[in-house]
């Protein structure tokens, strides 16, 4: 897999201080939900980021381990996009966004079991074949543990990986901010976390609120979080990182200054390989 | 069919009439962009081309004359009072050492104070002076070569005489009916031309000069109603940028407004350099028909 760099994850506020500042990002990453539909003006932008960068689309809504089927007209839309940007991975969460055909408005966990896993990889598979592209698999936050849990959430991706031979994106606020909540080591989820197959790494920083971190990306990335990058790249070096910012958007140079402190993470153990 | 059209009920036959220009128009529209289609890679958003390309690019030698009296003002060596630009006091000529041939011109214009009347006889002047930007854009195929405009022409004359020829049949059925009440028919066949020449008439920038500067804009919107005062890099102001992806008349705000509002004046005299993308001197049109349809009584010689 080619080494992409270090880039954030696009937001139109930034559009014009992108081409201000052309060699900030080596690499984008785009909402894919954003491009579905056909607006001129989105499409237009679209293709002015296509044709200067890198896009890794990033879709929201796949639902992947939802017990319904799939939305086709979604996969549909999702795959016609990726097949135009030709990227070199597309991902989405280990989540489930729709149940009953209800549309749930934010990402629910999937319980670690057998069946789910088994209903999860069929899910990759139809997207994989239909996309004839690589998907990469993201862990999400939660604020709860579910009961009955037939293994841990790294065995578990372990297991996609190796019966739909898609890859991973590390969450490291995600892993960071379920550390806190849940009382583990993040350290010790990232030992048994199968790395090998990581294409990608986001981070990203939260908020803390009555006593739960929330992972709103609204703030800049916390110390503990670059610690972390710190330590996977050590053990593996991650083709693209990505950081996310969402609210409180601060001016561009504060985005470049932390894409450049993970560039300088991300080069120095690249250089040490 | 033609039968079936010759014998059409009068307000029938208008309505049927310009929807039939409509579809002429559009079809004679989407040739030209498909003769011109050019799938080669556009040339990059940045770094960013000099300005003063992208201004002729999107108005020609106007749009060029109005980013020069933008810089000219924001170098201090014009001055905006009231309805009239002038030679500052005090300034001798603009800066030598990036004054180019094309500003120093527009600067010595002003002389005499100088209503924005006078902005298009400015433009012809300085035409000769913005051979050098026009090597660039043709050199990236940005602006049509003499055999498209001629091309485009052609589609645009057999755009005419199609929708002409149906008029005029209509018109022949209906006297020869003996129905005199053909006054609309009469005037959307005289308006017509000048619709179809306004919708048609070749741009000056190519397909790929239009997707380009459409890039553009779309990298830049956010810098158009945003804070001017930073530097885009490479020495091109925000200013210089936004009054040369945008047009100078489309600037806003305590300072760039009264200087939008200047060079908007001659917009009926057929000036703006915010048009953006045609390069068609604004000709009288029928407006889609909005002096043509009304009332549906007078007909135009309707078969029954």
């Amino acid at each position: 897999m080619p080494a992409l760099g270090v880039g954030f994850s696009f937001r139109p506020a930034y559009l014009a201080d992108l081409f201000l500042r052309p060699h900030s990002m080596d690499v984008l990453e785009v909402i894919a939900d954003h491009y579905l539909e056909n607006i001129a003006d989105r499409q237009e932008q679209l293709e002015l980021l296509c044709a200067h960068y890198t896009l890794l689309p990033h879709s929201l809504n796949l639902s992947l381990g939802g017990a319904d089927t799939l939305d086709r007209s979604y996969v549909r839309r999702l795959c016609r996009l990726v097949q135009r940007l030709r990227p070199p991975w597309f991902s989405d969460h280990l989540a489930f966004t729709r149940a009953g055909g209800l549309e749930l408005g934010h990402l629910a966990p999937v319980p670690l079991t057998k069946e789910a896993l088994d209903v999860v990889c069929q899910h990759i598979h139809e997207v994989q074949d239909r996309a004839e592209t690589l998907f990469i698999l993201e862990n999400i936050s939660t604020h709860v543990i579910l009961p009955g849990a037939e293994m841990t959430e790294a065995d578990f991706l372990a297991e996609v990986v190796e019966r739909t031979a898609c890859g991973l994106l590390l969450d490291l606020t995600n892993v960071y901010t379920n550390a806190m909540n849940h009382g583990f080591s993040a350290d010790a989820y990232l030992q048994e976390y199968p790395l090998e197959h990581t294409m990608q790494i986001h981070i990203a920083g939260g908020e803390w609120s009555r006593g739960t971190l929330n992972d709103t990306h609204s703030a800049p990335v916390p110390k503990e979080v670059w610690r972390l990058l710190e330590y996977t790249l050590k053990r593996y070096r991650v083709p693209a990182i990505i950081l996310e910012r969402d609210e409180n958007l601060p001016p561009f140079e504060s985005i470049v200054e932390e894409t450049e402190m993970a560039r300088s993470l991300w080069g120095c153990h690249a250089a040490s390989e | 069919m033609l039968h079936g059209i010759g014998n059409m009920y009068g307000p029938l036959f208008i309505l049927f009439y310009m929807a039939f220009c409509a579809v002429v128009i559009m079809v004679a529209r989407l040739v030209s962009a498909a003769l011109q289609y050019d799938p080669a890679h556009l040339p990059a958003v940045t770094p960013l081309p000099d300005p003063y390309q992208i201004a002729y690019l999107r108005g020609g030698p106007r749009a060029v004359t109005n980013l020069a009296i933008l810089q000219l003002l924001e170098e201090g060596c014009l001055e905006l009072r009231e309805d009239t630009l002038h030679m500052a006091k005090g300034r001798h000529r603009p800066p030598i050492s990036d004054a180019r041939a094309i500003q120093t011109a527009v600067w010595y214009e002003f002389s005499s104070p100088k209503l924005a009347t006078a902005l298009p006889e400015i433009a012809l002047q300085i035409e000769p002076m913005c051979i050098p930007l026009k090597r660039d854009l043709y050199h990236n195929r940005l602006l049509q070569t003499h055999n498209q405009r001629v091309v485009g022409l052609v589609i645009m004359a057999l755009a005419a005489t199609i929708i002409a020829i149906m008029g005029l049949f209509k018109l022949i059925t209906a006297l020869n009916n003996g129905h005199h009440n053909v006054g609309f028919l009469v005037i959307l066949m005289v308006l017509q031309p000048a619709l179809t020449i306004r919708m048609c008439y070749p741009k000056l920038a190519s397909w790929r000069g239009r997707k380009y500067l459409r890039r553009l804009q779309t990298a830049y919107s956010q810098l158009q109603h945003g804070d001017y005062s930073q530097d885009c890099g490479a020495g091109i102001s925000t200013v210089m940028l936004v009054g040369a992806v945008f047009g100078v008349s489309r600037m806003d705000g305590e300072i760039y407004g009264p200087l939008a509002s200047y060079l908007k004046a001659p917009l009926h005299a057929n000036w703006s350099d915010s048009s953006g993308l045609s390069n068609c001197a604004a000709v009288g049109s029928c407006a889609g028909g909005a002096s043509c349809g009304g009332g549906g009584c007078g007909g135009c010689g309707g078969g029954n």
